[in-house]
């Protein structure tokens, strides 16, 4: 088989493996920003024990590697509660990015100035209006290009997943290199693949970008 | 940040807002939980004694020809180990689901119970022997050394290693060879990566499965080749938890009767051209 008919007829398999890639990729993105935002506010918080169990998270999923988490979520845990490949991927996912995003979360509503905070107040707007309707949106705009790195680092990310035996992209193209021995035109392959993926969220982004920037002087 | 700020952050903390999110984020884990089914195979199976039409689950990698990989074609996995361990599933009356997985989560795999057993041409040795089951083994083999058409190196065979570079799958047993032979151990994700870096000359030699170089090295474009003699008699069997012992005596029963009646003879001519079963 040439290796154009092999990209070719190689195709099908790939699209399946990325549609598992998608779907892993999307619910670790989405997990990871609630994570982020919760405990972003936590941390800010200032509350002794939460802040520190924060504190703890965030200096553990970010400071050890992702393919160790998945192997203590899938095989460490497994005596206690055995999550399925998929599920310990998605939980893997979105604690690992969850600590990145919180951090960014945190600086974009540290940069708020205080100013923001008193206005509302003055204007009798309670601590939680306050924080969602002034401080929030203004923090959003500010994190989006931080968390869009650590969103589209997901999807790369998701190709570790293949250590629990996800047959995501990156298995499968293992697979087909390893049965037809042609290996780096069908990495390739992939990569056009995620890089596909990956052009969505910029198109995102810029879209965000776009509607969330600065309109006043 | 000024007291004051901190003040009223403490306050927005407080809010149900933030206990919302947690309670939010812990109900949507719990659904996930529940609901996603998808691409698991391996996990309604308690490892236990064989109950007819219940599904047997099979660790393989399926990256690992003429063993256990994928056929282009079909999509579908296929390979001597698959082709024996349908064989085995057939004659127990149990549908089969095969799980890949990448070689350096096998074992750990199996220890978890991710799957029933392993087909994947695992050599069997006193180590892996105090920590699983193995069934009798279906293959014979042994292992030779592979080096670049060129050779630069002038290696000969596995005593020619010493204080070379050696590259071997992550985990496999191989490595365990070149470094009693002395030699530097580089490992890869797979044996594709292994014999494209040898081609390139990064490594020196690389050691794999005499039977993989009989009929998967010719079939391909890779520019090396096999030298020297094969050298330690293996042996590879399906592997089971301690705990399948049940099952495995089952399988065991299977396998004696495929020796027997030719079946395994066939499988192994069909994929090698010979037979390996002994």
């Amino acid at each position: 088989m040439s290796v154009t008919n092999l990209l070719i007829s190689s195709l099908p398999l790939l699209l399946k493996g990325a549609l598992t890639t998608i779907w892993i990729s999307l619910l670790g993105i989405l997990f990871a920003l609630i994570i982020g935002l919760a405990v972003a506010i936590l941390r800010l918080s200032q509350k002794r024990i939460p802040g520190r169990i924060a504190e703890i998270y965030v200096s553990f999923f970010r400071g050890t590697p992702l393919l160790v988490q998945l192997f203590i979520i899938y095989f460490g845990f497994a005596s206690i509660i055995r999550f399925t490949p998929f599920q310990a991927s998605i939980i893997g996912l979105s604690l690992h990015f969850g600590s990145y995003i919180s951090e960014s979360f945190r600086g974009a509503i540290l940069s708020i100035s205080k100013g923001q905070w008193e206005a509302a107040f003055s204007l009798g707007l309670n601590p939680t209006h306050t924080f969602l309707l002034v401080i929030l949106p203004q923090a959003w705009r500010r994190a989006i290009p931080s968390i869009w790195n650590s969103l589209i680092d997901v999807v790369k990310a998701s190709s570790l997943t293949s250590v629990v035996t996800v047959e995501e992209l990156t298995n499968i193209a293992d697979q087909i290199s390893s049965a037809s021995a042609v290996v780096l035109p069908i990495l390739l392959e992939a990569a056009a693949i995620y890089w596909a993926l990956t052009s969505l969220l910029d198109i995102a982004q810029r879209y965000l970008e776009r509607r969330y920037r600065y309109t006043d002087s | 940040m000024t007291t004051d700020g901190l003040k009223w952050q403490m306050k927005v903390a407080r809010s149900k807002f933030l206990r919302l999110f947690v309670l939010g984020y812990a109900s949507a884990m719990i659904l996930a939980a529940c609901n996603s089914s998808s691409s698991n195979p391996a996990t309604s199976s308690s490892p236990t004694t064989s109950a007819l039409g219940q599904e047997l689950t099979v660790g393989t990698e399926g990256t690992y020809p003429p063993f256990s990989f994928r056929d282009l074609k079909t999509g579908e996995l296929t390979g001597y180990d698959i082709e024996v361990a349908q064989e085995v599933a057939k004659r127990l009356g149990r549908p089969i689901q095969f799980v890949p997985t990448q070689w350096k989560s096998m074992l750990a795999s199996l220890d978890a119970k991710r799957f029933d057993f392993v087909a994947n041409q695992v050599t069997v040795t006193p180590e892996r022997e105090k920590q699983f089951a193995f069934s009798e083994p279906y293959t014979v083999s042994g292992t030779v050394v592979i080096v670049s058409n060129d050779n630069p190196k002038k290696i000969q065979g596995v005593a020619d290693l010493k204080g070379k570079v050696v590259g071997t799958t992550q985990g496999s047993n191989f490595a365990e060879v070149a470094q009693k032979a002395g030699a530097e151990v580089k490992y890869y994700s797979g044996i594709a990566q292994v014999l494209t870096d040898l081609q390139q000359g990064r490594i020196d030699a690389a050691l794999n499965d005499r039977l993989y170089v009989l009929t998967e090295l010719k079939k391909s474009d890779y520019r090396v080749k096999a030298v020297g003699e094969s050298f330690g008699k293996e042996s590879t069997a399906f592997v089971f938890n301690k705990d399948s012992e049940p099952l495995r005596d089952e399988v065991n029963q299977i396998l004696g009767e495929i020796t027997k009646d030719g079946t395994l003879d066939g499988i192994s001519k069909k994929w090698f051209g010979q037979d390996v079963s002994n």
